[in-house]
C-alpha cells in the first residue's frame, strides 16, 4: 500500500483495493456527469427553439438570410477537429509526446478555424439578437456553442502546454481524457444546432 | 475489529484553525457546516420575511407595508426559503454525511466543493442586495413569470440580480451535485457495495441526477430572460414571434424536479430516523431506493400542470402522470409504516419531527393529488389553497425534516447533544404552530382568497382565518426562538456525548463526535446497509463469550 499523503491519497488507495477496471477515475466520471448536464443546457434551447418555430406561421421570419454553404464548411471544420482529437488520445496511449502536440495543434488550429467561420457569419448577418424571436435563438444558440468552443480550445492549449512524462499517467492523463470527451460533446451538439439552424429551418 | 486502517493522516491545510482555516477549507465536514449555518441564517431571514407577511394579513384592509414592499416581501421570502434554504441545507448534510456514510475520507473534489459553497453564498447575498438598489428587490414572485419580469414592468436593478444570483446559485447546485454522484460511485469503501449504502445517501444520488437534468432548463430560461431585459431579446415576446408560455414551460421543467429536489433529500433524513428509533431495518430498503427513483424519474414529465390554466398543454397527460407520483410516494409511506411497525419505537425530539414530517406531508401530499386534477386546480390555482399545499409539503415536510436531522445529527457533527426536553417544547411549538398557520388557509382558498394580494377586502371568515393563521406563524417563530436558546445553551453547557448517543446503525456512527480530518481511524467491516449495528452485535457476542 502506497505511504497515502492525505485524505484524497487515501481514498485513491480505496479505490485501487477494488479490482483494477471496475470504478472510473473520478475526474473523467465527473466529466461524464458534467455533459450530461449540459446537453440538458443546449436541449433547454432546442425546445425553445421548436416550441417558437411550431408557433409561428412564417419561420425563420422574412429576410432572414443565411449563408450555408459557409456553415457546412465550419462543421466541417469542427468534424476534422472531433476526429483529430481522437489522434491525440492515441498518442497519449502510445506515450508519443511529439505525436501528441502535433495532433493536438491540427485540432486547435481546426477549432480556431471553425471559430473564425462562427464570427465571420455573425459579422455579415443581416439581423441581429434584437431584430425578432429568430434571431435571439440563433445568436443564444451559436453564442453559447462558440463559447463552449472557446472554452475547448483553452482547455487543449493547456494540454498542450503540458505534454511531458506526466501527462501520460493517472490524473493527468484523466484529466485529457475529459477534455476530449468534452470536445466531441461540443462537436456533436453543434451537429443538432447546425442542422437545426440551417437545414430543418 | 478487523478494517482498513486510515490512521496518522496529516491533512494538508492553509491553517488548522481560526478563522483563515474555515474560509480556505477544503474539508467536506466544515463544507457542510457553512452550508448549513447560511443557510439556517437564511431560513431566519426568510422567516422575518414571512412574520411580516403574516402581520399584513392579520386583519383585513390593513397597510403596515405597501402593496410594492408586500410583493417584494413574498419574492424573496419564497426565492430564499427554496434556493437559500431547503435546497442547500440538504446540499450541506449530504456534504457532511455522504462521505461518512460511504467510509470515505472527503468528497471527490474537495476544491470544486468549497468552489460550490462560496459561489451558492455570493449568489444568495446577490439576490439579496437587490433590496439595496432603486426600485427595490425583485418583486415577481419566486418563479418571475413573463411579462412580469419583463423589462417594462419590472424596469429596476433588483430583477436583474435575482436572475443573475439564482444563476449562480444553480451552478453551485450543478457542480456540487457532481460532486456528489461521483464520491458516492467512486469513492465508496471497499465492502460498501450499492445495495449497502444507506438511504440518506441514496435519495441524495436520486436528488442529484435530478439537478443534473433540471437545472440546466433555468440556466437557459433566465439566460433567455436577461437577454430580454438587457440586450433587446423576443424570447418572450409574443409580437415578435416569441411566447410567453415558454417561460412557463422553461421554469416548470426546472420547477417541478425542483419540488422533489427540496424532498428527497428529506425522506432520506426520515428514513434514517424512523429506523434508527424504531429498532428496526428499513422496512423494503430496495423498494425504497426505487420509489426515489421512480419519484424523480415521474417528476421529469409533470411540469405543465403548474400551467392547467394556461389552456395550451395536454392537461389528460400531465394529469395522469401526476396522479402517478403517488404510487412511489404511498411506496414511502407505506415502507415507514412497515419500518416502525413493532418496532420498539422511542419517541425521541427527532422521532417526533419525523412523525410529524409524516402527517404534514401525508396532508400536503393529498392535496397536491388533489390539485392535480384539472378541474379542482382550475378553482385552487393561485388561491390561498395552493399556498397550503405546497407550505405543508416544504414547511410541514422539509422543514420539519431539518429540525429532525439537526437533534439528530447534532451530536455527531458538534460533538454536543442538545436539550431534550426543550427540543420537545420546540416540536410541539412548531407542530401546532405550523398547523395553525396552515390548515385555515385551504379554506380561505376554497372561499377565493387569491395569493400575493397585499390586502383583503373585510368578507366573511377571511378576518378570523387569517388573524388564525398569524398567531400560528407567531407560535412557529416562539418554537425557532427556543431551538435558537437550545443549541445556545447545549453549545455552552457542552455535556459530554459519546460518539453514538442514538444507537445507529450507519457509518457515520462508527468514528468520533465531531469526526476527525480524516473521518474514521478504523473503518468496520460492512457487510450489510448497517455495519454500525453488526459491529454492536458482534461486541456483544464477544462480551458473553468472555
Amino acid at each position: 500500500m502506497p505511504n497515502p499523503k492525505s485524505a484524497i491519497a487515501m481514498a485513491r488507495t480505496f479505490r485501487q483495493l477494488e479490482p483494477l477496471g471496475t470504478r472510473a477515475h473520478p475526474l473523467v466520471f465527473g466529466v461524464v456527469l458534467f455533459l450530461t448536464s449540459e446537453l440538458m443546457l443546449f436541449a433547454a434551447m432546442f425546445a425553445a427553439y421548436y416550441n417558437l418555430r411550431s408557433n409561428s406561421s412564417v419561420w425563420p421570419p422574412a429576410g432572414v438570410r443565411l449563408d450555408l454553404t459557409e456553415s457546412t464548411v465550419g462543421t466541417f471544420f469542427l468534424a476534422l477537429s472531433s476526429v483529430a482529437v481522437l489522434f491525440v488520445g492515441r498518442s497519449l496511449n502510445r506515450r508519443h509526446a511529439q505525436q501528441t502536440r502535433l495532433w493536438l495543434a491540427t485540432t486547435i488550429a481546426l477549432g480556431v478555424a471553425f471559430l473564425g467561420i462562427a464570427f465571420h457569419g455573425w459579422s455579415k448577418a443581416n439581423f441581429r439578437i434584437d431584430s425578432n424571436a429568430f434571431g435571439s435563438l440563433f445568436y443564444m444558440m451559436t453564442g453559447v456553442h462558440a463559447a463552449h468552443v472557446f472554452v475547448g480550445l483553452i482547455l487543449l492549449a493547456a494540454l498542450l502546454l503540458g505534454v511531458r512524462e506526466q501527462a501520460f499517467v493517472g490524473d493527468r492523463r484523466a484529466g485529457a481524457e475529459g477534455i476530449m470527451y468534452y470536445w466531441h460533446f461540443v462537436f456533436v451538439v453543434w451537429v443538432g444546432i447546425w442542422a437545426t439552424l440551417y437545414l430543418v429551418r | 475489529m478487523s478494517g482498513v486502517s486510515t490512521r496518522d493522516l496529516p491533512v494538508p491545510a492553509l491553517a488548522r484553525t481560526g478563522l483563515l482555516s474555515w474560509i480556505a477549507t477544503t474539508d467536506h465536514k466544515r463544507i457542510g457546516i457553512m452550508y448549513m449555518v447560511t443557510a439556517f441564517a437564511f431560513f431566519f431571514v426568510a422567516g422575518i420575511m414571512a412574520m411580516l407577511i403574516r402581520a399584513q394579513l392579520a386583519q383585513p384592509n390593513q397597510s403596515i407595508v405597501t402593496s410594492h414592499t408586500y410583493s417584494q416581501l413574498f419574492t424573496l421570502h419564497g426565492t430564499a426559503m427554496i434556493f437559500f434554504f431547503v435546497v442547500p441545507f440538504a446540499f450541506g448534510l449530504a456534504n457532511f454525511l455522504v462521505p461518512l456514510q460511504i467510509g470515505a475520507p472527503d468528497m471527490a473534489f474537495p476544491r470544486l466543493n468549497a468552489f460550490t459553497y462560496w459561489i451558492f453564498l455570493l449568489g444568495a447575498l446577490t439576490v439579496m442586495s437587490g433590496a439595496a438598489t432603486n426600485g427595490g428587490a425583485a418583486a415577481s414572485g419566486w418563479f418571475a413569470y413573463v411579462p412580469l419580469s419583463g423589462i417594462k414592468i419590472s424596469s429596476g436593478l433588483g430583477q436583474d440580480f435575482w436572475i443573475l444570483g439564482i444563476l449562480m446559485a444553480s451552478i453551485s447546485s450543478i457542480l456540487t451535485s457532481i460532486n456528489l454522484i461521483t464520491t458516492v460511485f467512486i469513492y465508496r469503501a471497499p465492502g460498501m457495495t450499492m445495495w449497502r449504502i444507506p438511504i440518506f445517501t441514496w435519495e441524495m444520488v436520486a436528488t442529484a441526477l435530478l439537478v443534473l437534468m433540471a437545472f440546466p432548463a433555468l440556466t437557459a430560461d433566465l439566460g433567455m430572460l436577461l437577454i430580454d431585459r438587457r440586450f433587446g431579446g423576443h424570447f418572450f415576446d409574443p409580437a415578435a414571434g416569441g411566447s410567453a408560455v415558454l417561460y412557463q414551460h422553461l421554469f416548470w421543467f426546472f420547477g417541478h424536479p425542483e419540488v422533489y429536489i427540496m424532498i428527497l433529500p428529506y425522506f432520506g433524513v426520515v428514513t434514517e430516523i424512523v429506523s434508527t428509533f424504531s429498532r428496526k431495518p428499513v422496512f423494503g430498503y430496495v423498494g425504497m431506493v426505487l420509489a426515489a427513483f421512480a419519484i424523480a424519474g415521474l417528476s421529469m414529465g409533470v411540469w405543465a400542470h403548474h400551467m392547467f390554466t394556461t389552456g395550451a398543454v395536454s392537461d389528460p397527460f400531465f394529469s395522469a402522470v401526476s396522479f402517478l407520483i403517488a404510487v412511489p410516494t404511498g411506496i414511502k409511506f407505506f415502507n415507514w409504516i412497515g419500518t416502525m411497525w413493532r418496532g420498539s419505537i422511542s419517541l425521541t425530539t427527532p422521532m417526533l419531527f419525523a412523525v410529524g414530517f409524516l402527517l404534514n406531508f401525508l396532508n400536503g401530499g393529498i392535496t397536491g393529488v388533489m390539485v392535480a386534477s384539472p378541474p379542482i386546480d382550475f378553482h385552487a390555482e393561485d388561491s390561498y389553497f395552493l399556498v397550503s399545499h405546497f407550505h405543508y409539503v416544504i414547511g410541514g415536510g422539509s422543514l420539519f425534516a431539518i429540525f429532525a436531522a439537526l437533534f439528530f445529527w447534532f451530536p455527531k457533527i458538534f460533538g454536543v447533544k442538545l436539550n431534550e426536553y426543550w427540543g420537545k417544547v420546540c416540536f410541539a411549538f412548531e407542530f401546532i404552530g405550523f398547523n395553525l398557520t396552515f390548515f385555515p388557509m385551504y379554506f380561505l382558498g376554497v372561499m377565493g382568497m387569491p395569493r400575493r394580494v397585499y390586502t383583503y377586502p373585510n368578507l366573511p371568515g377571511w378576518g378570523s382565518l387569517n388573524a388564525l393563521a398569524t398567531l400560528g406563524a407567531a407560535i412557529m417563530a416562539v418554537g425557532v426562538i427556543i431551538f435558537v436558546v437550545n443549541v445556545i445553551v447545549s453549545a455552552i453547557r457542552r455535556a459530554p456525548v459519546p460518539d453514538d448517543p442514538w444507537g445507529g446503525f450507519t457509518l457515520e456512527w462508527a468514528t468520533t463526535s465531531p469526526p476527525p480530518a480524516h473521518n474514521f481511524d478504523r473503518l468496520p467491516p460492512i457487510r450489510s446497509e448497517r455495519p454500525v449495528f453488526d459491529l454492536r452485535q458482534s461486541d456483544l457476542g464477544s462480551q458473553r463469550k468472555r
